[in-house]
């Protein structure tokens, strides 16, 4: 009806006219129907609904009605039928009166709610069910919906929810979430509630863009924490849920290709992967080992170019229950493959002027040229046994591989006239996470319940035989130039290594229906190291006359060694060890049937240590930490209705810092940075006080409003800035003793915001979603470079300022069409990220922000048949480009015959990017 | 309150300066009157607290190396906080291998210009000659690492001591300011209240640290010391940083990989002063040029250089065949705010002496684009070369200037014409002394052409034969290292 409205809004008449003319019509009329399931009450969206006598045949729409138009009065036999339930066929009587609205309900084929639970979360519907009944605030995006959206790994999924933005990767994916302003420092990554390792040598946090996302079943943002949960999360928690088993022979594969606008611009830079050695000369050789020239293996500068390079995306989802429904598996693999480039303009900040006070300064203007190969592999597996009705074991199993194989290529221009400067970097990275899970599930009576978990997980990286090659052209008479000189090749080999070990055990006891005692535990021990070897070679011809060198190709350039024995005691080497032990007790109690409170404290002991390459004679070489944190919850949901609730809950959680923050390894030596910087040692984990409060209001099970309000306060928030080791303050010190890294600035830092998150359909059309608004702030000391009487003077003052990556605005909205008669799905997607800061400046007001940024994504897909279906997915149509600057009046605006970018006075561009769009269709095929 | 003191004496020197300078001649004076003399007093022995044996010596160290005894380094040496370690002269410290001596503590090395103190690699031949290829210099190869301050090392005192093949990398860093992986200089000052004394030395080959002489805190006295084959893609032979004051006088330095002497303050304590004069600085800034590589844009690498918020007095210094000439960098000509200026205000300079054997280097005198002001008092004169309308940061035509003013060293022949390669291509490797000799040959244009009307920088260091200053040589009359009255390098 709305439809018509719109329609036929320009008039009253019209619309009159036309009720008037179905009525006048009406020897026939309407029949409107929902379609339920019949346990959960969940619209059965998409369910196939006949009406046998006519042969008429409809779908149940997105806001869960099905509506067949012109039936003439008479008995009728309506069958639905859906996957997973058992077909129903209702008799109707269609009067000529009025148009009829009826109620069927369908029953599932599976036993059981739980099993139910299974097949209905990977729908979207499912989803809201989920956030509406979790003991936690929790936004969720289902299997279903990860589906049907433009994206492809889980890292571009979760700037879709409401309250996240992401922090992207070089090649414009999405690679860490930022929750509620707080980025990954403040968040963690768990499967199944098993926190995993980080692949990353310095960080804890998990690389989203590792996942394939048709590997995950769901994506929960969990953003109040309850006792049973890790605690080591301030802003939330992302917990991804696998894809699991169902009771019958399932199987869904897809395949589909796409590629990137940018290369229809340029090529694809593609680097041979052949001849790297994964292992650096000194852990070939030994550490007295002169490298020579044929150690470092050049053959992957032998850039050539691919034009119109194809991206491969497929899938394969295969599970089934055997032994009477007492063996279950699932087998699941994803493969992307996937080139992706970036063109960015970027200027070197130099340093700072003193007059007027801090006023940067540039070196040089940077065309770089990225070409990006990645290969994503994720296989995973899962063997359920049910030893008895009353116990359960299952064994899952993942591994996960993204390679990437980069060239980048910049161009140089000094603003000092003189050189033009090149530079291709190859790098080829690989990341690894292996995890295997035992999970048991054991009720010994209808009282008492117990699940346990016993998990290995080893995330690892390597980056190989990088090589940065360096070349130059002179300037001798401008606009001549020389010939293409060789200049130097450093070169890097890096890998690391982060293992769990853990045991989780919950024991549930419920002595009444309204009242529940869950306790239990958690150990984890954490296996650390981290490797970095680099060298150093320089040009030389052989021919001291004749020193400079042509370059003519890598396989023609010699070097010679600066450092032959590589730099295997820097600060990047490093091994620690973490173990952590937590217990917890948590009673639900459920107060006359409206009224849900979950309380309970958990407490955490952590122990960490680290041994680092630091000499002996200083401090810091070894260090070992130990605190215990006591953290209490307290979570109300209060039920208005049946379909409202007011939710309102504290708690206390924690940060723990990297492992790699606490070590005062220096790290500076380029001299003209003007700090050394370095790991501290006196860094205080984060501590916070939670407070949330949300109104859910489920209309039906597509049309909701949830508005939420929260509040963080964050004692020891870990923050980049200057200090001392010796805890003295940074005013007039030995330039020596002032460092640049990780401290806890002397004040907490607070965090509020306000989420809303809105669904509404209408037929075939949809409109979803989500905004966020976040204010943070935190003080930190940066220095002021200035005048005092004609002399520079440097001093150390605070500036308050939000967190990092914290923007006060962030949003998302969704047009989503859905047709089951026709098969169609789409949804036209656009995310706004709102201007946040991007990097910490150590000087006073000349933090790096990020311009606020719009994309718009659309998908796709056509059911062809029972089986087969296709798809499109299409990224920043709108071709945005990501903007940073500094908020300070842009000196560069004069420059000679103008810069590029730089025409706003009022501030100056530091990066520009552009990803351009990407394409990606297929075909999908389910069992 | 120094600086501007400074600023007003390089005006007008207050009497309190004149009677400080007045001393210092006296007393250089004197000691000059006993050589001269022919006496042979002998001089009051140190008397020995702790002596360490001669033979290997590594780990914690403090006492006396004994005079003319023979020591083999064989690991890092460590000094302790508040220790000293003392060289008697002739005492000989072969390094024999990638060492360091670390010192939280103080060290006195003083030798004679007969007998003097050596740190250097048993029998490892040097390599002086124009056609050695520099990649292949044991003098670049960083043998062992150096001397390296900590922020609690209160004086570090070298006189008549050679310092060789020195630039190591370090493994294991265990200073402030140091690095585990980085370079390390010859000597290495932290403390901005130390102080450095460097008188009389010689220092041969290091690599690719901040420079031969990193001072990064505290009070200086760099004179008459004798530099050659400092850095191979980077390193200056004197770098001074924030936190510091002091001369740097008649030192000869010879074919410098980036400049004989660079001045800026990159941190919190800011650089006070540093009086440069009497200088005579030959060939630098070639390797920086042939094996920096890029980065390189032009003029940078050359003879004296003022980077971000550098204050310094210059004069009377002799350049010759340096790639670029004095480099004052700041905007210049260019509007975009490229490069960190340096404090211009309280930046004095005047009668330096340039001498180009090349049209390249001609063309770099004045460099293009950064804020050196041409001064009257140069020589050759601006106004005889540089163009009417010429304003500050431009483009010149230095052809007039190509092999003017020759300033007839008594052996060093001018124009450069040793290889077939040619000058340019030749000073890179040309930057050693031996065989050379540097002092001004009667009838040099650069005699008596010298300033002697500026104040040189107050510093806290003692006068003290062995753990403080012995003497700090006023500015002199003839420009550069060597003065014809015979004062200035003496070694």
């Amino acid at each position: 009806m709305f439809a018509y409205l719109f329609q036929g809004s320009q008039k009253i008449l019209t619309i009159t006219l036309l009720l008037l003319g179905i009525h006048l019509a009406g020897f026939s009329q309407a029949l409107k129907g929902k379609v339920n399931d019949g346990l959960t009450g969940e619209s059965l969206v998409g369910a196939n609904v006949l009406v046998r006598e006519t042969g008429q045949q409809t779908f149940v729409e997105l806001d869960g009605y099905f509506r067949i138009r012109e039936l003439k009065p008479g008995s009728y036999t309506v069958v639905v039928s859906y996957t997973g339930y058992t077909t129903i066929e209702q008799p109707v009587k269609i009067t000529a009166q009025k148009p009829q609205t009826i109620l069927i309900q369908l029953t599932a084929e599976a036993k059981s709610l739980e099993e139910a639970a299974v097949t209905t979360d990977k729908r979207e519907s499912g989803a809201r069910k989920l956030e509406m009944n979790a003991p936690q605030l929790v936004n969720v995006v289902s299997a279903k919906a990860i589906e049907l959206s433009p994206d492809i790994a889980v890292g571009n999924v979760v700037q879709r929810i409401s309250g996240v933005s992401v922090q992207r990767s070089s090649s414009g994916d999405g690679r860490y979430a930022i929750i509620r302003g707080l980025d990954n420092r403040y968040n963690y990554t768990s499967i199944g509630g098993v926190i995993l390792p980080s692949p990353d040598p310095t960080q804890r946090s998990v690389p989203l863009d590792m996942f394939p996302a048709d590997m995950v079943q769901r994506i929960e943002i969990v953003k109040s924490l309850t006792p049973d949960m890790e605690a080591n999360a301030i802003g939330g928690a992302t917990n991804l849920v696998m894809k699991e088993g169902s009771r019958h022979f399932n199987l869904s594969a897809d395949l589909s290709l796409g590629g990137s606008s940018v290369f229809t611009q340029r090529s694809f830079s593609e680097t041979p992967r052949t001849g790297i050695d994964f292992k650096s000369p000194t852990e070939r050789h030994g550490t007295d080992y002169a490298a020579k020239p044929a150690d470092i293996p050049v053959t992957p500068m032998n850039f050539h170019k691919v034009q119109y390079p194809v991206d491969i995306v497929g899938g394969l989802t295969i599970s089934d229950r055997l032994l009477h429904h007492k063996l279950g598996y699932t087998f699941g693999a994803g493969y992307i493959r996937e080139y992706r480039g970036g063109n960015t303009l970027y200027y070197l900040q130099n340093g700072v002027n003193n007059n007027p006070p801090n006023s940067p300064i540039f070196s040089q203007s940077e065309h770089r040229q990225y070409s990006f190969l990645q290969s994503r592999l994720g296989l995973q597996g899962m063997l359920s046994y049910d030893l008895s009705p009353k116990h359960s074991i299952d064994l899952y199993g993942l591994f996960l591989q993204l390679d990437n194989n980069q060239h980048s290529h910049y161009d140089v221009s000094p603003f000092i006239p003189g050189e033009i400067d090149y530079y291709d970097r190859f790098v080829f990275d690989r990341k690894n996470m292996s995890h295997l899970a035992l999970n048991g599930h054991d009720k010994f009576s209808n009282r008492l319940t117990a699940t346990w978990t016993l998990s290995y997980a080893e995330a690892k990286s390597t980056t190989p035989n990088q090589l940065d090659l360096f070349t130059y052209k002179e300037v001798t008479y401008y606009p001549n130039y020389s010939p293409l000189y060789v200049d130097n090749l450093p070169s890097v080999w890096q890998h690391s290594d982060d293992k769990d070990l853990s045991g989780y055990l919950n024991l549930t006891y419920q002595p009444a229906k309204d009242l529940t005692f869950t306790a239990g535990g958690l150990y984890r021990h954490k296996d650390r190291n981290s490797y970095y070897n680099d060298y150093t070679e320089i040009s030389t011809t052989g021919d001291a006359n004749q020193p400079l060198q042509p370059y003519t190709g890598i396989d023609n350039a010699k070097f010679v060694f600066l450092n032959p024995y590589g730099d295997t005691t820097n600060e990047n080497n490093y091994t620690a060890h973490e173990r952590i032990s937590a217990g917890y007790a948590e009673a639900k109690l459920i107060l006359a049937q409206k009224m849900q409170v979950i309380g309970g404290v958990r407490v955490e002991n952590t122990s960490q240590n680290y041994t680092s390459m630091i000499s002996t004679a200083l401090i810091g070489k070894t260090g070992s930490f130990n605190y215990t944190d006591i953290l209490p919850g307290l979570h109300l949901k209060y039920n208005l209705t049946d379909r409202q609730d007011l939710r309102l809950s504290y708690f206390a959680s924690i940060s723990r810092p990297n492992l790699y923050d606490l070590i005062p390894s220096s790290n500076n030596t380029d001299l003209s940075s003007l700090y050394t910087t370095s790991g501290n040692y006196n860094l205080k984990h984060s501590t916070a006080n939670n407070i949330d409060f949300r109104y859910d209001n489920f209309f039906s099970t597509t049309d909701y409003i949830m508005v939420g309000l929260f509040y963080k306060m964050i004692t020891n928030p870990i923050e980049y800035a200057t200090f001392t080791l010796d805890g003295s303050s940074v005013t007039q010190q030995n330039n020596t003793s002032i460092r640049y890294g990780p401290t806890n600035p002397g004040s907490n830092a607070t965090n509020y915001g306000f989420e809303l998150v809105a669904s509404k359909f209408i037929g075939k059309f949809g409109l979803m979603g989500n905004y966020s608004y976040t204010h943070s702030t935190i003080t930190t000391l940066k220095q002021l470079s200035g005048e005092t009487g004609g002399y520079p003077t440097t001093t150390f003052i605070d500036q308050t300022r939000p967190l990092q990556g914290q923007a006060d605005h962030i949003g998302n909205l969704s047009f989503l069409f859905k047709d089951s008669r026709s098969g169609w799905d789409a949804q036209l997607s656009f995310v706004y990220t709102g201007k946040r800061i991007a990097i910490v400046s150590p000087f006073y007001g000349l933090d790096i922000w990020q311009r606020a940024s719009a994309q718009l994504d659309f998908s796709a897909t056509k059911k062809l048949s029972r089986h087969f279906s296709v798809f499109l997915k299409a990224t920043n149509l709108l071709n945005s480009r990501l903007y940073q600057d500094i908020d300070h009046a842009n000196g560069l605006t004069s420059y000679k015959g103008g810069l590029e970018g730089q025409s706003n006075p009022n501030r100056i561009l530091i990066q520009r990017d552009a990803y351009g769009q990407t394409v990606l269709g297929g075909v999908k095929y389910k069992f | 309150m120094k600086q501007r003191d400074l600023k007003r004496n390089a005006r007008r020197p207050s009497p309190k300066l004149l009677l400080y300078a007045g001393m210092t001649c006296l007393l250089f004076a004197a000691a000059s009157c006993s050589k001269s003399g022919g006496n042979n007093v002998s001089q009051a022995q140190r008397q020995v607290a702790n002596a360490v044996k001669p033979g290997n010596v590594s780990g914690t160290v403090k006492g006396t190396f004994l005079q003319d005894s023979t020591y083999f380094v064989t690991g890092d040496i460590i000094v302790n906080k508040g220790d000293t370690i003392v060289f008697q002269p002739g005492a000989k410290i072969y390094i024999t291998g990638n060492y360091n001596f670390w010192l939280h503590g103080n060290i006195s090395s003083v030798g004679t210009k007969s007998d003097p103190v050596w740190f250097t690699v048993q029998n490892q031949q040097k390599f002086d000659n124009p056609s050695e290829d520099p990649l292949q210099d044991p003098a670049y190869k960083g043998l062992w690492g150096g001397f390296q301050g900590d922020s609690t090392t209160s004086f570090m005192v070298f006189k008549y001591t050679h310092i060789e093949f020195t630039g190591g990398i370090y493994g294991s860093a265990q200073t402030d300011g140091t690095v585990n992986g980085g370079y390390s200089p010859a000597i290495g000052a932290f403390n901005i209240n130390g102080f450095l004394d460097v008188e009389d030395c010689w220092f041969y080959g290091c690599i690719d640290g901040k420079a031969a002489l990193a001072i990064e805190g505290g009070n200086y006295n760099v004179m008459r010391n004798i530099f050659e084959k400092v850095g191979i893609v980077g390193s200056e032979c004197v770098v001074v940083n924030s936190g510091t004051t002091g001369n740097i006088a008649y030192n000869l330095m010879m074919g410098g990989c980036s400049n004989g002497i660079k001045v800026w303050s990159k941190g919190t304590t800011y650089q006070d002063s540093c009086v440069a004069y009497n200088n005579t600085i030959l060939n630098c800034g070639y390797r920086r040029y042939f094996y920096g590589g890029a980065g390189n844009s032009l003029g940078r690498g050359g003879s004296i250089d003022i980077e971000q918020n550098g204050k310094a007095l210059i004069y009377n210094n002799l350049l010759v065949n340096d790639r670029v000439g004095l480099r004052v960098v700041g905007t210049g000509t260019y509007e975009g705010n490229a490069l960190v200026v340096a404090d211009t205000a309280h930046l004095y300079y005047g009668n330096n002496y340039n001498y180009s054997d090349s049209l390249v280097m001609a063309d770099q005198i004045y460099p293009p684009g950064l804020l050196t002001k041409p001064m009257s008092t140069d020589i050759p004169s601006p106004s005889s070369y540089l163009p009417v309308g010429y304003a500050l940061g431009d483009n010149y035509d230095g052809t007039a200037v190509v092999g003017v003013g020759n300033p007839k060293f008594v052996n060093y022949s001018l124009p450069i014409n040793l290889t077939a390669a040619g000058a340019y291509a030749t000073l890179d490797r040309l930057a050693y002394v031996t065989g050379f000799d540097f002092h001004l040959a009667s009838g040099s244009p650069a005699i008596g052409k010298g300033t002697t009307s500026f104040s040189i920088a107050k510093t806290n260091i003692p006068m003290d034969p062995n753990f403080g200053a012995t003497a700090v040589t006023p500015p002199g009359a003839d420009i550069g290292c060597y003065q014809s009255n015979g004062t200035g390098l003496g070694n």
